[in-house]
């Protein structure tokens, strides 16, 4: 079983490495895009893997199915070629470098954070867990009322600190996680949703107005 | 030949891109059945059935027991029982996969002929006859013809996009087929006897609706690749047309999940067991939303400006011939019956018999009872595709944007307003 999930992932894992490369060295950038759906889609087949069947879906229909139309529709729709592309990229690889340099820097010291904050944090709440229940078992004064609930933080604790692996996450699980514990998070993304897009219309509006003025000219 | 501009492939280059897309398919649908079989719970029955070893699930298992008789365990094959939870699903899928390709041809090779004789007749033609007994080999010809044809690429396309484009659209087509429930799951002691469902995914219902996105990528592509002005503006429209109405489609069928309470579609089609649980009561605005969202996502008249033969050069797909044509075709009508299945499953009772269980015969829906409804109504569901196509003027393409963006989708959202609200005062 292991062995199995080991393949598949290396498997999947290269595949969305040997696409992420392919995407960042195409000269064409139609083909960067396909590989972007490439690498997308591979990523999204390991979050399957990894038992999270609902960002895997989510990944695709949004990201490759939504955006990546997006992108493919307006690099053909400005018929972006291929040497005025090559000219551009010279001009900015001093951006370019330092832009992904930066990006890398910040992902890594994220990664770095989390990691070693879920090592410190998780021993702790397993810990605390541990003594609310021997202090439940010792019979301290007001503690037997305590008991079963020191055993379910016991518990708790245990299932933070060992994510079952191979359980998925229901739909359910997400929607109620959305709109209890992270309903603030969610708001404002959807807030700041809402002001790009009439952002958009704001800068789209006076071409428009101009459009239709022309059309009004013409018919008459 | 290449410096004539094109290039003569010989007939084995279609039969490797057949090759192809099934590995594809195969590859992409094993991750994600196994491994969503495995979450979802269906696998555990799995594995003591392939530990017991009897036969396969679901259809083959029938064929297995019926014609092969009792499968025993050859000893060549006896080291892979301790494997038994990666085996089980992996043989379960590939059957599956086996059996979605052994169906799907036949299928649209006769949903062509069907289409050609239900025009014919509501126009007073009489259709293809001349080709076997009533014309019933017309289409199995024309799809020969198609795969011996000359693969043409034109010299400036992207030779590389214009290959792989169809596969971007018939891979997730064939795909669909996983979680469309054909018929029930019998389930005796919390063992699965037979299942007559590729991939009982919890989630399918976002499964089917991320596939049917990727498509698209596909279209502009073939568009783009082709190196055609009209190839060009073709994908650009089909591309928009999609976009455009994937978004009442969706609207359309979150009534459904919000009366059920769930996006597995094995479940929504249990719920509706009898005549007055169909969710046609409660949902119907969203089953004539859906209607006109499918239509328009299948290019059927009167949407099909992506192949306004009477107006327009057709569209993506004016540059290619031959088996990479028939690509295309193929998942055109292959959606066809996928959405017209995908209806009847939310609306329409699923696999369940409008009639009570007490009646005979009207009223059984198990094993294959459940299959001939399911195919009854889903063949009904096509047939009125057909209907349409053969009634209806075709919409401007404004008037096409303008529906979809002013109409169906405020209409779909309202519709799910007042679906939330009923289901609530309901209970």
């Amino acid at each position: 079983m292991t062995t199995g999930f080991a393949i598949c992932f290396l498997v999947l894992a290269a595949v969305a490495l040997a696409a992420a490369a392919k995407m960042i060295f195409s000269h064409h950038p139609v083909h960067s895009a396909l590989y972007l759906v490439l690498n997308l889609c591979a990523s999204a087949l390991i979050y399957v893997l990894l038992g999270a069947p609902f960002i895997a879906i989510v990944q695709v229909a949004v990201y490759a199915g939504a955006i990546m139309v997006l992108f493919l529709f307006i690099i053909m729709y400005l018929n972006l070629g291929l040497a005025q592309d090559v000219a551009d990229a010279r001009s900015r690889r001093a951006t370019a470098l330092a832009t992904a340099g930066l990006l890398a820097v910040l992902l890594l010291a994220g990664g770095v954070v989390r990691w070693s904050g879920d090592l410190a944090g998780r021993p702790q709440q397993v810990a605390a867990g541990q003594q609310a229940l021997a202090a439940g078992q010792a019979g301290l004064p007001g503690a037997p009322a305590a008991t079963p609930d020191a055993q379910a933080a016991l518990q708790a604790a245990r299932a933070a600190a060992q994510p079952q692996p191979g359980q998925a996450v229901t739909v359910e699980q997400i929607g109620v996680a959305l709109f209890s514990r992270y309903a603030l998070p969610f708001e404002v993304a959807s807030l700041l949703i809402l002001v790009a897009m009439i952002g958009a219309l704001v800068i789209a509006r006076p071409q428009l107005q101009r459009e239709s003025a022309l059309r009004k000219e013409v018919s008459s | 030949m290449a410096k004539g501009g094109t290039q003569t492939a010989r007939a084995e280059r279609d039969w490797t891109l057949v090759v192809v897309w099934i590995g594809i398919a195969a590859v992409v649908l094993l991750v994600v059945g196994v491994v969503l079989g495995r979450l979802s719970g269906a696998v555990p029955h799995l594995q003591a059935w392939w530990q017991a070893g009897p036969s396969l699930t679901g259809l083959v298992e029938h064929l297995l027991v019926n014609w092969v008789g009792a499968w025993n365990w050859p000893a060549s094959l006896a080291w892979l029982r301790p494997h038994a939870g990666w085996v089980a699903p992996v043989t379960a899928v590939l059957a599956w996969v086996v059996l979605i390709f052994l169906f799907m041809l036949p299928m649209v090779t006769y949903q062509i002929y069907a289409l050609r004789k239900v025009v014919g007749f509501m126009q007073a033609r009489v259709g293809p006859t001349q080709v076997g007994p009533w014309g019933l080999l017309q289409t199995p010809a024309d799809v020969l013809k198609l795969l011996t044809k000359e693969d043409v690429i034109p010299r400036h396309a992207d030779r590389i996009v214009f290959t792989i484009a169809p596969f971007l659209v018939l891979v997730p087509a064939s795909m669909a087929y996983l979680v469309i429930p054909f018929g029930n799951q019998q389930v005796v002691d919390g063992k699965v006897v037979y299942s007559l469902i590729g991939g009982d995914l919890n989630v399918g219902l976002l499964y089917l609706s991320a596939i049917s996105s990727v498509a698209v990528i596909g279209i502009i592509a073939a568009g783009w690749a082709s190196n055609n002005k009209y190839s060009l503006l073709g994908g650009m429209r089909s591309a928009a047309q999609l976009i455009t109405y994937e978004i009442p489609l969706t609207l359309a069928v979150v009534p459904s999940i919000l009366w059920v309470g769930s996006l597995n579609l094995n479940t929504i089609a249990q719920y509706q067991d009898h005549l007055g649980n169909w969710l046609v009561w409660p949902c119907f605005p969203g089953l004539i939303l859906f209607a006109i969202s499918a239509l328009s996502e299948l290019g059927h008249v009167p949407f099909d400006l992506p192949e306004a033969e009477s107006e327009l050069v057709s569209g993506y797909n004016v540059e290619y011939s031959g088996m990479k044509f028939a690509m295309f075709f193929l998942a055109e009508f292959s959606n066809a019956f996928i959405l017209s299945a995908l209806g009847v499953t939310l609306f329409l009772g699923g696999w369940q018999s409008p009639f009570p269980e007490s009646v005979p015969l009207l009223g059984w829906d198990h094993g294959i009872f459940a299959v001939g409804w399911f195919f009854l109504k889903t063949l009904s569901c096509v047939f009125f595709l057909f209907w349409l196509r053969a009634t209806l003027p075709r919409l401007r393409i404004d008037q096409l944007m303008s529906l979809g963006w002013k109409i169906l989708i405020p209409v779909g959202l309202l519709n799910v307003l007042l679906v939330a609200v009923l289901r609530v005062v309901l209970g």
